[in-house]
């Protein structure tokens, strides 16, 4: 286990070190230069010449990537210059706000997603299951800004049952927040909602078909004990090890979302950061983007070889 | 004495012919007899025969300008309204699909070529081959692909041949694995062994003698990605890296016209609902045929 | 008329107004063309409207109500606002109201008396003296003219972050200014500039006291000279004000306070609006505006501005070396259906030329020079006699912001009829302006790029048309255009000066280096209950007689 464990952090390593890269050296293929960007069109040659020297861009892209590499380890993240600011607080700031998106839907999706599995599961071929897995398959190939524009246009321009935007003023209470935040994060539980169903159901279906189901079946226990006893039990914590693996999808997804919703997060910043060239905030952004999903895939892997010793032994 | 051989070595070879023959019609009445498929495939022939002919069908000139009142509601003339420049909305839908359907059908060739080269080389090498494969594939499937797309593409440009390739790629990882496990299990068959004792070159095994067999997985594994690919290339253009004003396409189209939902949602409406016409088509056609052929 | 007023003015100045009073009472110059001219040479408004014969107490509507906090939504500014470095209009709409500028530019484009009390030129426009008002910094120590000496002094260094240096390029060098008494500043200039007034008042420049070091003013430690103090100011979030109590005007500063919150774009602006987290928006882009006006909780203020889209065609180029391929796309395009269509009706159509209704010539120039309308007949003619009989292909590059690529498609389509093909090239902001030797938007031969809002004629002219001009992007070259910009800088006598105006501008319109379909007015959505708030112009905001109806 142990092995096993190293292994993939080694590998995480590794993948960190290449996307680390990758991103620093596409970045220097954007077009423009950041001085321009940050000084406008009219200022003189000595102004350029002074905000290029102060911004290091007079370097070589390798000294400028080591340099850069090594200060993120130590947790120095640079300083803004398009935000003139902390990289380190800005990122963070928007990462949190992207965390209280992620938290409503997930808190939608994961709950809402077993139930239906289940639902699925214990009616195996019956229309309630055809309707979920038919559903479920469905919205998942649905673009999130497609499933997004539509609820925003019927619940928030037509019904007005929820506020248009994304952002509560900054005194509302918890409650208005989560309201907030609730048809921004609807689109990205539509297109996760139907693989955790998927592993719900079949998780479900293992379980029931499993002998000491019908033992318990020939105890007497009622169906709904069963339910509770045995398949919730045993089909969910792989269900949910298995979700994680969607974190891939649910981070592009926030940045399609926040982008529609115009929503100060992670994903906003990142794509704003790449159009303004700000390539100390791209850089962080996207790294913290990659680890938060590595560390989503660790956990999945680690949690799936706990319940299932096979995973450890076939690698 | 010729004859005799010829008849012994040809009629197992026709005998099998016969009975694909009967296999495929068995599956197209299977596929055809659901009206789910059906009504996919119709909704995906209607859109496929707009991109081609969208000249031939649209009221107006989707490009004119000053059509009707700019941002003015459906109305008998224009049936989705005007957009922000007064140009015909339900022309630029029309319209828009080219742009959609010149990206995603190239694109998915290449996930599917790339995508089984990939799983089929793994499956039939083993070994030391299957595992860097594989394990490059893991990495890759890791990374969010619409963040890397989006930089790549921001990096090196837009154009439709970059924006082909680049989907292209992105969808082969996922594609190799399902590949992989399907020739797996042709591998291991008798008929893969003989080949090899008759030092059959391995390209001829991969080409000739799995791949035929694995055409179930390959043909479900085509429609996924084309449904992916579809739903890529519209977030990438929905993200504004991709296409440019005053293109139709339905991604661009909706954010441009996203600011004005409130007074004109029409313009946004139409393109988004086409485009889950088309995503929703294609997963119902993927949807009967993974039933149909069995695959995982 | 009393002496009283009279005493205030020199004798230069009364030439002036006698020559303004001659102008109304022929009809060549309505009252409001009259007012502007006159504040910008330091005619006071009570002089002018015992001279004139009016009143401007007359225009005061409702008697306004004292107190209340108004609260206004503008794009967060670049990291920590500080007058060192301020280049925007949000860090200017953070800054003005505790640092303001020497003259307070008004909607109907008359100078008002700022920190400075008075102004006046020279005979030939070459040395300006402005005369500053007794008052106070926060820190107790009173506001000189060596203040704004000093600030000059760090501003026009070439090596500083301040972009004010390029707009006094040319006009007024490094040093170039003497300080005879506290209350008074004597300019020397470069050339004889009579719109230097404006020059000082406006932009983002915001003036700050001697020894003022970088980071004083989100510390809250300046201010007192304006009409509010800063009381909290966060880069992310926005900055409140209190009303300053000393400030010399306070009387017609009707608010308590003041607020301004950050957005990161004009839709949660425009959102943040109609759900009342704000009063008033400074600017908004058209395509926002759209979804207010219909709103009848709010009102939308337009005033006229001189910033525009500037369709340039390289003159060294072919095509459009060949002058008549210039005109006859000129002749394509329908500014009316354009102007209707973006912004509603809210801009002005424009005739290739610069002097924007915005600015003090332009009824002058309008009646001079006929309006280029939509004619295809004659756009084909021009083609065809430039040997474009069956039309020419062009791509037109530019840039992904604000209302360009709207302006650009209208004209892509209606150009086509006339036989040009236009393909555009729509590139990030970033990437058209470039750097170094790269910057598309200096060298493509037919682009299209956004000028903002000038105080005058020649500040749009000098960097951009005359010949070899650093930003001359259409390469446009002509003796008697340069003579002519120059000589109405120079020029005093306002009727001589309309006429270099018609001069300059008849020889660019003929030359059409660039199109100039419209001048976009500044859009202000505003709540009913907010009372005289300033329509414009778009970079500035006095709030002075600016009332809440609670």
């Amino acid at each position: 286990m142990l092995r096993f464990l190293l292994q993939r952090l080694a590998l995480i390593a590794l993948m960190l070190l290449v996307l680390s890269g990758l991103v620093f050296f596409l970045v220097q293929l954007l077009p423009g230069d950041l001085a321009t960007n940050i000084l406008g069109s009219q200022a003189t040659p000595e102004q350029y010449a002074a905000m290029r020297a102060k911004l290091g861009l007079d370097q070589p892209v390798w000294v400028r990537y080591f340099t850069w590499l090594g200060d993120f380890l130590r947790g120095e993240w640079g300083h803004s210059v398009s935000a003139d600011q902390p990289v380190r607080d800005l990122v963070l700031t928007r990462f949190g706000n992207t965390l209280r998106l992620a938290g409503v839907a997930l808190a939608i999706l994961i709950p809402s997603a077993i139930v239906a599995g289940v639902l699925a599961g214990l009616n195996e071929g019956k229309w309630i299951d055809k309707i979920i897995s038919v559903g479920g398959a469905t919205l998942t190939v649905i673009p999130e800004f497609v499933s997004g524009i539509i609820l925003m246009i019927v619940f928030a321009v037509w019904l007005r049952w929820f506020p248009i935007s994304a952002t509560a003023p900054s005194d509302a209470d918890f409650w208005t927040t989560v309201r907030h935040l609730i048809l921004p994060s609807l689109p990205v539980v539509f297109v996760s909602f139907g693989y955790i169903a998927k592993m719900a159901r079949s998780g479900t279906i293992e379980v029931l078909e499993a002998p000491y189901i019908r033992t318990a079946t020939f105890k007497g226990l009622t169906r709904r004990q069963i339910v509770l006893r045995h398949v919730l039990r045993n089909a969910l914590p792989p269900t949910i090890s298995l979700s994680l693996l969607q974190a891939s999808f649910i981070m592009g997804g926030l940045v399609v979302v926040e982008q529609l919703f115009t929503y100060p997060g992670l994903g906003k910043l990142l794509l704003d950061a790449s159009t303004s060239h700000d390539v100390p905030t791209l850089e962080a952004a996207v790294l913290l983007a990659g680890i938060i999903v590595m560390v989503m895939t660790l956990l999945a892997d680690l949690t799936l070889a706990l319940l299932d010793p096979r995973v450890r032994v076939g690698g | 004495m010729q004859e005799n051989t010829m008849s012994l070595t040809q009629t197992p070879a026709e005998k099998l012919r016969a009975e694909r023959r009967q296999q495929r019609a068995f599956l197209l009445r299977q596929l055809f007899g659901n009206p789910g498929f059906l009504l996919g495939a119709v909704i995906i022939l209607f859109w496929c025969l707009v991109a081609i002919g969208w000249h031939l069908i649209v009221p107006y000139d989707p490009f004119a300008t000053g059509i009707t009142m700019p941002l003015g509601a459906p109305s008998l003339e224009h049936w989705m309204g005007g957009d922000d420049l007064g140009r015909d909305v339900w022309s630029r839908v029309l319209a828009g699909t080219a742009d959609v359907l010149s990206i995603a059908p190239l694109a998915t060739v290449i996930t599917i070529s790339v995508g089984t080269l990939i799983g089929v080389c793994a499956a039939y090498f083993g070994g030391a081959i299957d595992n860097l494969l594989m394990r490059s594939v893991d990495i890759l499937l890791v990374f969010p692909p619409i963040i890397i797309a989006l930089m790549i593409i921001s990096a090196i440009g837009a154009s439709q041949v970059t924006m082909i390739i680049i989907i292209g790629f992105f969808g082969a990882p996922a594609v190799s694995r399902t590949i992989r496990a399907a020739a797996m299990r042709e591998a291991n068959r008798d008929y893969v062994a003989a080949a090899v004792m008759r030092r059959e070159n391995n390209g001829y095994i991969l080409l000739r003698e799995i791949l035929p067999n694995i055409e179930g997985p390959v043909a479900v594994e085509t429609t996924i990605r084309f449904g992916y690919a579809i739903f890529a290339a519209a977030s990438l253009s929905f993200l504004g890296v991709s296409l440019q004003p005053p293109a139709a396409d339905w991604g661009l189209t909706i954010t441009v016209q996203r600011i004005y939902i409130q007074v004109q949602p029409w313009s946004t409406l139409g393109p988004a609902l086409a485009l889950a016409s088309l995503v929703v088509a294609v997963n119902l056609v993927a949807d009967r045929l993974r039933k149909v052929l069995a695959t995982p | 008329m009393s002496d009283k007023i009279d005493g205030r003015h020199t004798a230069n100045q009364l030439t002036i107004a006698d020559k303004l009073k001659n102008g109304m009472e022929s009809g060549h110059m309505s009252r409001r063309e009259v007012l502007r001219r006159g504040s910008v040479l330091g005619l006071s408004m009570a002089f002018m409207g015992s001279l004139f014969g009016f009143d401007r107490a007359a225009f005061a509507q409702e008697a306004p109500k004292e107190g209340g906090v108004l609260k206004l939504g503008i794009s967060r500014p670049r990291g920590v606002v500080d007058p060192l470095t301020s280049r925007s209009r949000s860090e200017g709409f953070i800054l003005k109201p505790v640092l303001p500028p020497l003259g307070r530019l008004q909607a109907d484009g008359t100078l008002a008396p700022g920190l400075a009390e008075s102004w006046a030129p020279n005979e030939d426009a070459t040395v300006w003296t402005f005369t500053f008002r007794p008052t106070k910094w926060i820190s107790g120590e009173a506001f000189t003219a060596h203040d704004i000496a000093a600030a000059l002094d760090i501003l026009l260094d070439p090596a500083s972050p301040s972009p004010t240096v390029s707009g006094y390029r040319g006009i007024l060098s490094h040093g170039k200014y003497e300080v005879p008494d506290d209350s008074t500043l004597v300019f020397h200039l470069d050339r004889p500039y009579v719109d230097f007034p404006y020059i000082v008042s406006y932009g983002a420049t915001a003036w700050f006291p001697k020894g003022y070091v970088q980071g004083d003013f989100a510390a809250g430690k300046v201010g007192g000279v304006g009409p509010f103090l800063l009381k909290e100011y966060s880069a992310d979030r926005g900055a409140t004000y209190v009303k300053n109590p000393d400030y010399w005007d306070a009387a017609n500063i009707h608010l308590d306070g003041l607020e301004i919150l950050f957005f990161d774009d004009d839709q949660s602006m425009a959102l943040a609006l109609q759900g009342g987290q704000v009063d008033a928006l400074p600017v908004l882009a058209s395509s926002a505006v759209l979804a207010i006006s219909a709103n009848p909780d709010f009102e939308v203020l337009s005033a006229r501005s001189s910033a525009y889209n500037s369709i340039r065609m390289q003159v060294d180029a072919s095509p459009f070396s060949d002058k008549r391929v210039r005109q006859a796309l000129a002749y394509s395009i329908d500014r009316q259906a354009i102007v209707n269509t973006i912004y509603s009706g809210a801009a002005d159509v424009g005739n290739d030329h610069v002097f924007a209704p915005a600015f003090q010539q332009s009824a002058a120039v309008v009646a001079a020079i006929p309006q280029r309308e939509r004619d295809i007949e004659k756009a084909k003619a021009l083609l065809a006699e430039a040997g474009y009989a069956n039309g020419v292909q062009v791509t037109l590059t530019s840039q992904q912001y604000a209302d360009i690529p709207q302006y650009l498609q209208m004209v892509q389509s209606q150009a086509k009829e006339a036989g040009f093909e236009i393909t555009l090239d729509l590139k990030s902001q970033a990437e058209y302006y470039g750097a170094d030797d790269n910057q598309p938007w200096l060298s493509v031969p037919f682009g299209a790029t956004d000028w903002g809002e000038r105080a005058t004629p020649g500040a749009m002219i000098t960097p951009a048309y005359l010949t070899g001009a650093p930003f001359n992007e259409s390469k446009y070259a002509n003796p008697d255009f340069d003579a002519a910009a120059k000589a109405f800088d120079a020029e005093t006598d306002p009727v001589k000066r309309d006429q270099l105006a018609i001069d300059a501008a008849k020889i660019m319109h003929e030359d059409t280096p660039t199109i100039i379909g419209y001048f976009a007015q500044t859009r202000r959505p505003v709540s009913k209950k907010v009372k005289a708030f300033p329509a414009g112009p778009a970079s500035q905001l006095d709030l002075t007689g600016t009332w809440l109806d609670q």
